[in-house]
């Protein structure tokens, strides 16, 4: 796990207020949404808005690519990296 | 009107059970920060939840089995949840961005909404706030709905002390606390026959909030309780009948 893994999924921890979750709990390459943790749509917002914030990343409302960005903690690694790069 | 109340169950840091609430004085309210457990809201639904709607659904739930289809829900806050008020204000007060989760949740139906989508309740629902003469007010409320023909009327009030910046606008002792009630038109066994009536103001108001006022005098089991607004004195008596 790199620190930016770290750094997100304690952005998620924190801002989504995941109770009784640890960062151990995360798995980073499986998804966020429906199946793995269970997150949902406000949730999505909810990441979208703390990755401005906290890695001033911008993030595109209407881009098709959202989906895959925030499929997975590995993929919004790379989805950071990207930006910041 | 003669109102029978089935069931009440209420919670306020450190008062759970009966038990507690029989050692319950208005000379020391309740306050610090612990939340219910709210069992009864998943996990992924209860984190997104304050102490403020936490509560509510902690009362609520013990009474959702008693739910005849069709019984309105009426849900009931003098304050609602100022903290969170608070932070979306000063949020946009500073040009950022607002939570969308505190956002959604902002409105003062949130809590009743959640308790109606996670219950499945299809009956009508109202959320109301009417200052310090709130709880008087959703009991009347509740009263319209059983004189025009309804068999029953869940209540859920729920208060949470202004947030500390609102603070000098307090006009009363209050306590973060909520209760949930049944209320019914027909004798109910078990229950209590309470009726609520009101006059104009002609004491001084009372200094404790109408919520803690009136689970004071429920749980000492009084003949009477009474509150004091600005405007309205409220008087529930207890009715003496054979049921």
């Amino acid at each position: 796990m790199t620190d930016l893994d770290h750094d997100i999924k304690t952005m998620i921890i924190e801002e989504l207020e995941l109770e009784d979750i640890t960062i151990e709990d995360i798995d980073t390459e499986a998804p966020l949404f429906g199946d793995g943790l269970g997150l949902d749509s406000i949730d999505a917002l909810e990441i979208g808005l703390a990755l401005q914030k906290r890695f001033n990343v911008k993030i595109d409302a209407n881009s098709e690519q959202n989906k895959e960005h925030f499929r997975s903690v590995a993929s919004l690694r790379d989805f950071v990296l990207a930006q910041q790069a | 009107m003669h109102v029978w109340v089935s069931q009440l169950h209420a919670w306020a840091p450190g008062l759970e059970t009966q038990a507690d609430w029989q050692g319950f004085s208005l000379e020391t309210l309740p306050s610090g920060d612990d939340k219910p457990a709210a069992q009864g809201v998943p996990a992924m639904t209860r984190r997104r939840l304050t102490r403020w709607g936490r509560q509510a659904m902690e009362v609520a739930e013990p009474l959702v089995p008693a739910l005849a289809a069709g019984t309105p829900v009426i849900f009931s806050s003098r304050h609602g949840d100022t903290a969170r008020t608070f932070k979306l204000l000063q949020d946009l007060a500073r040009g950022e961005p607002l939570s969308p989760n505190a956002f959604s949740l902002s409105v003062h139906n949130s809590a009743l909404g959640l308790f109606t989508i996670l219950k499945d309740i299809h009956a009508p629902s109202l959320a109301l706030a009417a200052g310090a003469d709130t709880l008087a007010a959703a009991w009347q409320e509740a009263c319209s709905w059983l004189a025009s023909g309804s068999e029953s009327v869940l209540l859920v009030h729920t208060d949470e002390p202004l947030h500390e910046f609102y603070q000098p606008f307090t006009d009363e002792r209050d306590m973060p606390a909520a209760a949930a009630m049944l209320l019914s038109r027909t004798p109910q066994e078990g229950g209590r026959c309470l009726s609520l009536t009101m006059s104009g103001a002609q004491t001084p108001r009372t200094d404790v909030s109408m919520l803690a006022s009136f689970l004071a005098g429920w749980f000492a089991d009084a003949a009477t309780i009474t509150y004091t607004s600005n405007r309205h004195q409220w008087c529930w008596a207890r009715v003496l009948t054979d049921a």
